[in-house]
């Protein structure tokens, strides 16, 4: 019959074992770890971690979001598309505008039948 | 500045967090190597073994502590007493909403061929007893044996942890010593305690 002594030696070994027995902390934890403290130190010093993209991301959200300014790009790439492609589309304009005044009918050539047909 | 590792060696645990809250991120990386693996360990142990569950709770303490970096007031408390007791609540709040039912058979047995495999195939056995043992045992018994016998903290430190007294301590230490022993003492053979 084990004694309370056994018992204490008993139980010395296996809280000896245990405390050997620590449990490595995987490679993912670590680097877990490691970007939280990245990610709070970043907050405590008022730099966002992405902060290249913080200027773009303010006009951005100036103008509406990120939909916004797809929108506003497509618009700009197209100003540039006819800009280059249909410089003769717009050559009356110098000659319209050479004289005192200009029509209507120099900016719209269709306005007449339009404004026929009420 | 970014300093190796190694020049950390003997800066304690609460000056590494301050100068962590200074700006000095080799800081927390070392704190990281230091601390990660006692709070992991001591997690694992209140979670009767569930490690996915432990290393969550291990991220969210150090969560914790980095964001608590800019307060703390070297001297006033050691970081890891403050650690353990973040990991307590957290632990408790898990295992009082899962409930749980606590498994024990999980202690294995690694084959190995090294020729001092069998005095480290005794002491993983001894060390996966203790584990399934302590698991079987109430909430704050665990906890109270785990931070006493395996972290070697003392009993104010621990009264401080679990909020209770330096008495209650005692009392919840040795009767978690006495269940553990009753749960062990049928395997003494087996793991080698024949002569003790």
């Amino acid at each position: 019959m084990p004694t309370a002594d056994d018992d204490d030696r008993m139980l010395a070994a296996h809280f000896a074992a245990a405390r050997a027995d620590v449990p490595e902390p995987s490679a993912a934890l670590l680097a877990r770890i490691v970007a939280d403290s990245e990610a709070v130190a970043d907050a405590r010093a008022g730099t966002p971690r992405h902060k290249r993209w913080s200027l773009a991301a303010r006009l951005a959200g100036a103008v509406g979001g990120w939909p916004s300014l797809a929108g506003l790009t497509a618009a700009a790439a197209c100003g540039v598309w006819i800009g280059a492609a249909m410089p003769g589309a717009v050559a009356f304009l110098p000659a319209a505008t050479q004289g005192e005044a200009y029509e209507i009918t120099d900016l719209m050539a269709g306005y007449p039948a339009l404004d026929e047909e009420g | 500045m970014l300093m190796p590792f190694d020049v950390h060696d003997d800066v304690p645990d609460e000056a590494l967090l301050v100068a962590f809250a200074n700006g000095d991120r080799a800081a927390a990386h070392v704190l990281t190597l230091r601390l990660a693996p006692r709070i992991l360990s001591f997690a694992a142990r209140m979670l009767g073994g569930d490690r996915a569950e432990a290393e969550d709770v291990t991220q969210e303490a150090m969560l914790r502590l980095w964001r608590v970096a800019g307060e703390w007031r070297q001297g006033e408390a050691k970081v890891t007493t403050w650690l353990f007791r973040v990991v307590s609540n957290l632990c408790t709040d898990r295992l009082r909403k899962s409930g749980r039912a606590v498994d024990l058979d999980v202690a294995g047995e690694p084959e190995d061929d090294r020729p001092d495999a069998a005095a480290e195939l005794e002491q993983a056995q001894r060390a996966a007893a203790l584990d399934a043992a302590l698991a079987a045992l109430p909430d704050r018994q665990r906890e109270a044996v785990v931070l006493r016998h395996l972290e070697g903290l003392t009993n104010p430190e621990i009264a401080g942890i679990m909020d209770i007294s330096v008495e209650a301590v005692e009392s919840l230490t040795a009767r978690g010593k006495r269940a553990l022993a009753a749960a062990l003492r049928g395997r003494r053979e087996e793991l080698g305690y024949a002569d003790c």
